[in-house]
């Protein structure tokens, strides 16, 4: 047969860790999850018991590293069991999100014509309500848990996937390759995950890291707001409990409040490194 | 007296050199073309002329204006020269033009950046412009918006911003490539006709070795971003010297040459890279004997209608279309952006549905089938894309963009698929390794191979091609072509070609057939309806491709 007249090109090397853009926040995140899976064995108690004194500074007692409030209950324990309620909400809210939106979106892009302006019309109604009072009203009208959070949150943001999915979507089901796969006989299933799903992934991966930021500050602000679980330590509830002493004890409020921005920075920062790293042109 | 004189022009970006010591000049008046495939660094060279590089860009040599070397002005100075002494029209006119603006206030702009009068007499002055560049009944359309007008028209109006403040050098990069031939014709004139009048000089990029040797006096021949020869443009296809022009000329198809798939292939440029030199050498090959006489019809359309609903009403795509594919021969369709052939191609790969008339597959009624007989017309009929970039998904390997129609139609398994995949690789002249790879990774003629290869590995009986190589440069598309003509030998399956391009079409057809306005106007065989044509539309056709 012919021979081809350019050899192959050899691949780029890639050494994205290089990056401290993406060092850094995955550092962070990785410390983060640490302590979130840690609490248990390194804080066993609950830490909302009283365990010392009072108002003890930061390096005060080596036992409290990062000193006690004012019922002298350990902040050192309340930020690592902070840590899993908060990663959990931002998660597992996000994740919620990116799926149901991803699904409401890829059905009315993909689909269009009546499908397309029945679910874009609901999208709409959800997007309308203001997200933090969506998330306010559902918890006040009910006994709020964890879980309660995450499905307000979810229920609140997912009309912005829907939205980024459903563009794509559009854009991409009238690519040369999307009819490719419809002229060699592939279901509709395969086309919108395995075909079209893959192109739109960037996207919504960037939006999600957005999402597990807003998801945790959104937690952060109900729990401060003391509409949250009053039975679980979220870094929002530490900034709530320690608002009243902030001109004398601050500490009690800026570490969390730290912990916070920079756990939702380095999330922001991974999704932007993320959707380099993802698209295969960018690569080289 | 030269206008433009380039000494010694080098560009690098990084460790790669885009132009490489090139030479050229260009007295006042005269038309120059600077031609070679993607890659060259024409417009490289283009853009240096106007300092429009990116920063990233290192530029060594000299660009003398009348003296002046350019390279050495600061960017204000610069800025008045571009668009005023220099001026650039692009190949995307869709793209160059501000959509939000209206073309009068676009051309308003561009008169008063270099010339210091109020705006009712830049309006005069950009009515003249219209006039100048033949735009139809310009005082009434002179406040539409860009995406009010044709292709054709759009590029009028650059031409018209062009000229604004009579410059002294235009530089055209591909003006016409993603124009009609018809409409490339008028625009070539247009510009030939503006260059006389206003007695400026022309620098013409092109791949089209047609449109050279038609519109300049002299050519330029690039390779690797360095200079290859240069020659009078009359003499591009008779006494090119250089081992690549002949290769190029060899390897442009052109109607009057006669070449059919069945009695030859095209001659292939083979370029072999020895300690950083190029060497070049024409490879010709003999058709392998094909043995497959014409009986019978393959796919078959009967009066297909195909009727669009949009937000202005219904548009009639085709309309009464009869068409025959001859088993194992191919069927040419020619035809102008619009005509409906692109419609006609997924009307028959069943991605549109069709209104009213038959569709018929070896002598079965195709036309709206379902479920199983759905499946086993995708297993029968497949199609070949025009843009190998866009038609292949980023984001899935090779292997398994070949492997995963075997998958979903015969349920193989995977070493099975591996090997079939591994068979049409070969086939289509790319190796095993191919299949691990992203498609990025892949040259536009690799890429379009793989698409081959992926409409193939089913063993279809009709492939339908839809403008497959217009994409490709000149020599990739020889070498795509023969490679379609040999598997077609080889596999015996039967085709629809469709290609704007005649040359072409006459190459690869054996019977073709003419579209406009979603009818179809003529039909024959490759040879008579060039020589014989019957209406005008096609003599027209006829008169813009032989340049």
């Amino acid at each position: 047969m012919t021979v081809i007249d350019h050899p192959l090109r050899a691949r780029p090397k890639r050494r994205p860790l290089r990056d401290p853009f993406l060092l850094l926040p995955l550092l962070v995140l990785l410390a983060v999850a640490v302590m979130a899976i840690s609490a248990p064995w390194l804080f066993p108690g609950d830490p909302l018991d009283m365990v010392a004194m009072p108002y003890l500074w930061p390096l005060d007692d080596p036992a409290f590293p990062l000193g006690t409030d004012s019922l002298g209950r350990d902040l050192t324990a309340g930020l690592f069991h902070g840590a899993r309620a908060t990663l959990l909400v931002g998660i597992s809210s996000a994740a919620l999100c990116l799926g149901f939106g991803t699904l409401i979106g890829a059905a009315a892009g993909y689909l269009g014509g009546r499908t397309d302006l029945i679910l874009m019309r609901v999208t709409e109604i959800f997007q309308t309500m203001p997200t933090m009072l969506l998330v306010i009203v559902l918890l006040a009208i009910s006994d709020p848990s964890l879980t309660l959070i995450v499905v307000a949150i979810g229920l609140a943001s997912w009309p912005m996937v829907a939205r980024l999915a459903r563009a794509e979507f559009i854009t991409l089901r009238h690519r040369d390759f999307v009819l490719a796969a419809r002229a060699l006989g592939y279901g509709p299933f395969r086309i919108v995950f395995i075909e079209i799903l893959p192109n739109a992934l960037p996207t919504l991966i960037v939006a999600t890291s957005v999402l597990i930021a807003n998801g945790i500050l959104i937690e952060s602000a109900v729990s401060f707001l003391n509409l949250g679980d009053a039975n679980t330590v979220t870094w929002g509830s530490l900034i709530g409990a320690g608002r009243t002493q902030i001109r004398t004890e601050w500490y009690l409020s800026a570490i969390p409040g730290i912990a916070i921005i920079l756990t939702v920075l380095a999330v922001n920062f991974l999704g932007d490194r993320l959707t380099r790293i993802l698209n295969p042109r960018l690569r080289a | 007296m030269t206008l433009l004189k380039i000494e010694n022009l080098g560009v690098r970006f990084g460790d790669h050199d885009a132009v490489a010591g090139l030479d050229l000049s260009l007295a006042k008046g005269e038309a120059v073309a600077l031609v070679g495939e993607s890659g060259c660094g024409k417009s490289t060279t283009a853009l240096s002329v106007m300092r429009l590089l990116p920063p990233a860009a290192r530029l060594r040599g000299r660009v003398l204006l009348d003296g002046t070397d350019l390279l050495s002005l600061s960017e204000p100075q610069m800025r008045r020269v571009r668009g005023n002494r220099i001026s650039m029209i692009f190949q995307e006119p869709m793209t160059s033009l501000n959509p939000v603006h209206s073309i009068g206030a676009q051309i308003v702009e561009a008169i008063r950046q270099h010339a210091d009068i109020d705006k009712p007499a830049a309006r005069k002055r950009a009515l003249e412009l219209l006039d100048m560049v033949h735009m139809p009944d310009s005082a009434r359309r002179i406040d539409d918006f860009p995406h009010e007008f044709s292709g054709g028209q759009r590029q009028r109006v650059m031409i018209a911003m062009a000229i604004a403040s009579r410059p002294e050098l235009m530089i055209a990069d591909e003006p016409t490539t993603a124009l009609d031939a018809t409409i490339q014709h008028q625009i070539l004139s247009l510009l030939d006709e503006l260059r006389r009048e206003l007695g400026m000089g022309l620098l013409l990029i092109s791949h089209d070795l047609s449109v050279v040797s038609r519109w300049t006096d002299r050519a330029v021949i690039m390779h690797h971003g360095q200079h290859m020869e240069e020659l009078a443009a009359k003499d591009l296809f008779t006494s090119g010297h250089h081992p690549y022009t002949r290769g190029l000329v060899s390897a442009s198809l052109r109607l009057d040459r006669d070449q059919h798939y069945r009695s030859s292939r095209l001659p292939e440029i083979r370029v072999t890279r020895d300690a950083g030199d190029y060497a070049f050498s024409v490879v010709r090959r003999p058709a392998p004997v094909a043995a497959v006489p014409d009986d019978g019809i393959a796919l078959r359309t009967h009066d297909l209608t195909v009727t669009y609903k949009t937000a202005r009403g219904p548009v009639t795509a085709l309309d009464g279309v009869s068409v025959a594919i001859p088993k194992g021969g191919t069927l040419g369709l020619v035809g102008e952006s619009g005509s409906g052939k692109s419609t006609l191609a997924r009307a028959l790969t069943q991605l549109v549905t069709a209104t009213s008339g038959r569709i018929e597959l070896d002598g079965q009624d195709v036309t709206h089938p379902r479920g199983a007989a759905l499946r086993d017309l995708r297993r029968r009929v497949q199609m070949v894309f025009q843009d190998p970039y866009a038609s292949l998904n980023p984001r899935h390997s090779v292997g398994y963009i070949l492997e995963t129609p075997l998958a979903v139609h015969d349920g193989l398994g995977s070493a099975e698929r591996a090997k079939k995949v591994r068979q049409v690789l070969d086939q289509v002249g790319l190796p095993a390794a191919a299949a691990d790879r992203m498609p990025h990774e892949f040259s536009g003629g690799q890429r379009q191979r793989i698409g081959i290869a992926r409409a193939l590995v089913m063993r279809p009986s009709v492939l339908i091609c839809d403008e497959p190589v217009s994409a490709l440069d000149v020599s990739v598309q020889a070498t795509i072509l023969n490679l379609l003509s040999d598997l077609k030998a080889e596999l015996g399956f039967s085709c629809l070609f469709i290609s704007h391009d005649l040359a072409v079409v006459q190459f690869v057809s054996d019977r073709v057939v003419v579209m406009r306005n979603a009818r179809v106007v003529e039909e024959n065989d490759h040879l008579s309806i060039w020589r014989r044509p019957q209406t005008d539309y096609t003599r027209g056709l006829i008169a813009a491709a032989s340049g």
